[in-house]
C-alpha cells in the first residue's frame, strides 16, 4: 500500500482527493525554511559569482559546499541508481546512521522495512519520469518512532554517464501531526453536526441557498438532503416569519444586538406547517452579514402545549370566576333564606302559643301535647336557622385585621364558662403571650366554638382538663384546643367541619352542629388551616394556623 | 267605656299573620283598643291627624318607607309611643340601639303587654 496514502487515511480521510494532498504539500513548503529553488542553489552552484569561479580551487568549493551541506538542518542525500548510498551529510549521518560505515550502504541498513521500501519506491518513480517530485513520506525510525518527510527527489547524472538520485528531506512531522489532528477534530465535528438531534444548517445570503445542512434538519423539514441544497432558503418560512427574518438581518447589520433565538413558522415539504425554535449566528464578511450557522428545533408540539396549557388556564380562571360568583350567590341565598324564614317561624310558634293559651278548655290534651311538639320544633327549627344566618354571616365579614393576644381572648372565654357554670372543676392552662394578626371578633367567635366545645364534651369527665397552646412545627405556627374529654371517631374526621354535623345525640351533649363549621370559616378567613385529632373517650385537640400577613 | 278609657293603639305591618297575631295577643287587654291596621308607613303617617294614636306597633322592615325612617318622620308626633317588632332584634341591639326606641321580637306577648303599660 502507498504510504503517502496510509499518512492521509489513517484518520479515515478517503475524502482527501489528488489536490488537497498537493495544497497540503504546499501549505507545509510554506512552513518550512526551505524552497525548491533554493535546494537547486545548495544542490548546484547556480548561487556563486561567476567571476570568482576562475580563481577559486577545487578544493575550496569542495569546503563550501560541505560546509553548506553540513550546517543544513535538512537531510541532503545522494544514492546511486541502486539505491547504494553516495552522500550523506551530516544532519543525517548524526540522526539515523551514527558512526557507522554508510557508503555503498542503501535504506535497508538505516531504517526499518516498510520505511525502507517507501523511500525506494519513490526514488523509483523519480527516476522513472526524470524530473524532481516532492514526496510526503511517513516513516518510522528502528526505534519506531515516527518521521514525516517533506521530500523533494530528483534525478542526476554526473559527468560520466552515472544515474544518481538526490534528495532534501525536511522534518514535517509535527506539522503533520497538527493537521492530522485538525482533520480528526473537523471530522469528529462533522460527525456530531450531521448525527445532532438538532437540526442544524449554514446559509449563504448571498445565494440565499443553503451550503450544509445535517440529517436532523433534512427530517424536520421532510426533504432529503439534495432538495435542501438546491431550494431557496426562504421557501421553508412562511410570509409573517420571512418578514420576521429580514427584519433581523436588517437590525444586525445597524449593530443592534439581538436575541440568538427567535421562533419561526416553517413549511414541511408536505406543506405541513411547523414551529422552529432557531438559534442563529450570522457570519460577517467586510462589515456584511453574509450568512448564518443555525440549529434548529421543532417546537409544534410544545408550542401546541403551551396553547392549550393557556387556554387551559384560561378556562380555569373563567371557571374560578364563576364559582366565586356562584358561592357569593349561594351566600346570599343562604342568608336572606335564613333571614326570611325566621318571621314565619316565630308566626308559627306565636300562632301555638296563642292557641294554647286562649283555647286550653276547649282542647283536648292530646291536641295541646301536640301543639307542645309543633312549638319545640319551631323552636329548633328557630334555632337552625339562626345558625345558618351566623355561618353566612361570618362568610360575608369584613375582616378588621390587628394584632391580637389569642391568649387574652381564651382568657376571657373561658372566665365566662367558669362563671356560667361556677360548679364544675376544670384544670384550664393558657399558653401566655400568644399574639398574631387577626380579626379580633372572629377569632372571639373561633375560640368560644373550640374552648366552649372542649368544655361541653368535657362536661362528664372527672378531673376535666382543657388547655390552649402553641407549638412551631416546620417553621409554622400551630395553635391547638386540647380536652380529654369525650373525644370523637376519627373516620369521621373529615365530616368534623361540615355544618350540622353532629356526632353526638342531644340527650348526650347539646348542640345544633354548627360550631366547628364556623370556626372553620373563621380559620379559612384568616388563610389558615384546622384539624383535628382524636380517640373516643380520650379528648380531642384541634389544631389551627393563621397565615395572615402584614399586607393582609 | 272602655273605648274612650283606652290607649288608642295603630299597627303598622304588612304580612297578615303577624296582624292577625298582635289582634289575638292584645284581644283581652282591657285598656288598649286597636284603632287602625296599615300595611304601609306612608299611609299611617297621612291619618295621623285623624287617628290621634297613643302607642305604633310597627315592623321595622315594610314595603315602601321602612320603619325606622317611618319614626324619623313621626319626630314632629312626640306624643306617639313607637314599639318596633321584628324577627330580627339582635340586628338591632348590635348596634348599640341607637335608635332609642323600644325593639321586640315578633312573637314576644310578654314583651308587648309590658311596654304597652
Amino acid at each position: 500500500m502507498d504510504k503517502r496514502r496510509t499518512l492521509l487515511t489513517r484518520f479515515d480521510l478517503q475524502t482527501l482527493t489528488r489536490p488537497e494532498l498537493e495544497n497540503l504539500i504546499l501549505e507545509l513548503q510554506q512552513k518550512v525554511p526551505l524552497s525548491a529553488s533554493d535546494q537547486v542553489d545548495y544542490a548546484g552552484t547556480t548561487g556563486i559569482p561567476e567571476h570568482s569561479l576562475n580563481e577559486e580551487s577545487l578544493q575550496e568549493r569542495e569546503e563550501r559546499l560541505t560546509a553548506l551541506m553540513n550546517h543544513n538542518p535538512s537531510l541532503i542525500f545522494l544514492k546511486d541508481e541502486k539505491g547504494r548510498y553516495v552522500y550523506l551529510n551530516n544532519s543525517y549521518k548524526r540522526q539515523f546512521v551514527g558512526s557507522k560505515d554508510w557508503y555503498g550502504k542503501t535504506d535497508f541498513d538505516f531504517w526499518p522495512k516498510e520505511s525502507a521500501e517507501l523511500f525506494i519506491k519513490d526514488d523509483r518513480l523519480v527516476l522513472e519520469s526524470g524530473v524532481m517530485q516532492q514526496f510526503l513520506e511517513d516513516s518510522r525510525d528502528k526505534e519506531g518512532k515516527r518521521y514525516c518527510w517533506l521530500c523533494y527527489k530528483f534525478p542526476f547524472t554526473d559527468s560520466k554517464g552515472k544515474i544518481f538520485v538526490g534528495g532534501i528531506g525536511i522534518d514535517a512531522t509535527e506539522r503533520v501531526i497538527a493537521q492530522e489532528a485538525l482533520l480528526e477534530s473537523e471530522e469528529r465535528y462533522r460527525t456530531l453536526v450531521r448525527y445532532a438531534a438538532a437540526g442544524i444548517y449554514e446559509v449563504d445570503f448571498t445565494t440565499g441557498r443553503l451550503t450544509e445542512v445535517n440529517d436532523a434538519m433534512c427530517l424536520i423539514l421532510g426533504y432529503k438532503r439534495e432538495e435542501l441544497l438546491a431550494l431557496p432558503a426562504s421557501n421553508h418560512l412562511d410570509e409573517e416569519s420571512k418578514k420576521l427574518f429580514l427584519n433581523r438581518v436588517k437590525l444586525a447589520q445597524t449593530g443592534q444586538h439581538l436575541d440568538n433565538n427567535i421562533e419561526y413558522r416553517v413549511r414541511k415539504k408536505d406543506g405541513q406547517e411547523i414551529w422552529g425554535l432557531f438559534t442563529s449566528r450570522f457570519r460577517w464578511e467586510n462589515g456584511k452579514i453574509t450568512g448564518a450557522s443555525v440549529i434548529a428545533h421543532d417546537i409544534t408540539e410544545r408550542k401546541y402545549a403551551e396553547k392549550a396549557l393557556r387556554e387551559r388556564e384560561q378556562k380555569y380562571r373563567l371557571q374560578a370566576e364563576e364559582l366565586a360568583t356562584v358561592n357569593k350567590e349561594l351566600e346570599s341565598f343562604s342568608y336572606s333564606i335564613s333571614h326570611d324564614l325566621r318571621a314565619p317561624i316565630q308566626a308559627m310558634k306565636g300562632l301555638c302559643s296563642i292557641m294554647m293559651e286562649n283555647y286550653s278548655d276547649k282542647l283536648e290534651p292530646e291536641l295541646q301535647g301536640y301543639l307542645r311538639r309543633i312549638v319545640t320544633s319551631s323552636d329548633k327549627m328557630g334555632k337552625l336557622v339562626d345558625d345558618m344566618l351566623n355561618l353566612s354571616k361570618i362568610s360575608r365579614q369584613e375582616m378588621n385585621v390587628q394584632q391580637i393576644s389569642i391568649s387574652k381572648i381564651a382568657e376571657t372565654i373561658i372566665n365566662e364558662l367558669q362563671q356560667s357554670d361556677p360548679a364544675k372543676k376544670v384544670e384550664v392552662s393558657i399558653a401566655q403571650n400568644v399574639v398574631t394578626r387577626g380579626d379580633s371578633g372572629l377569632m372571639s367567635i373561633a375560640l368560644s366554638n373550640l374552648i366552649g366545645n372542649a368544655w361541653k364534651y368535657s362536661s362528664k369527665t372527672p378531673n376535666a382538663h382543657i388547655e390552649f397552646g402553641e407549638m412551631l412545627k416546620d417553621g409554622e405556627t400551630i395553635y391547638y384546643v386540647r380536652d380529654n374529654g369525650a373525644g370523637f371517631n376519627m373516620k369521621f374526621a373529615s365530616k368534623l367541619f361540615e355544618p350540622f354535623k353532629r356526632f353526638h345525640s342531644d340527650k348526650e351533649f347539646s348542640g345544633t352542629g354548627i360550631g366547628l363549621a364556623i370556626v372553620k370559616r373563621v380559620i379559612e378567613k384568616h388563610h389558615g388551616k384546622i384539624w383535628a385529632e382524636s380517640e373516643p373517650g380520650k379528648g380531642a385537640t384541634f389544631h389551627f394556623t393563621l397565615s395572615l400577613t402584614s399586607k393582609d | 267605656m272602655k273605648y274612650l278609657m283606652a290607649k288608642k293603639v295603630i299597627i303598622i305591618e304588612d304580612d297578615e299573620t303577624w296582624k292577625f297575631i298582635y289582634r289575638q295577643q292584645l284581644r283581652d287587654v282591657s285598656d288598649i283598643a286597636i284603632v287602625a291596621e296599615f300595611e304601609r308607613a306612608e299611609e299611617a303617617y297621612q291619618h295621623l291627624p285623624q287617628l290621634n294614636p297613643d302607642i305604633a306597633i310597627v315592623d321595622i322592615s315594610l314595603p315602601g318607607i321602612s320603619g325606622l325612617e317611618f319614626a324619623e318622620k313621626m319626630r314632629d308626633h312626640p306624643s306617639v309611643k313607637i314599639i318596633f317588632v321584628t324577627s330580627h332584634q339582635e340586628e338591632y341591639l348590635s348596634n348599640h340601639n341607637t335608635y332609642g326606641y323600644l325593639i321586640l321580637t315578633k312573637g314576644d306577648k310578654k314583651g308587648l303587654l309590658e311596654c304597652l303599660k
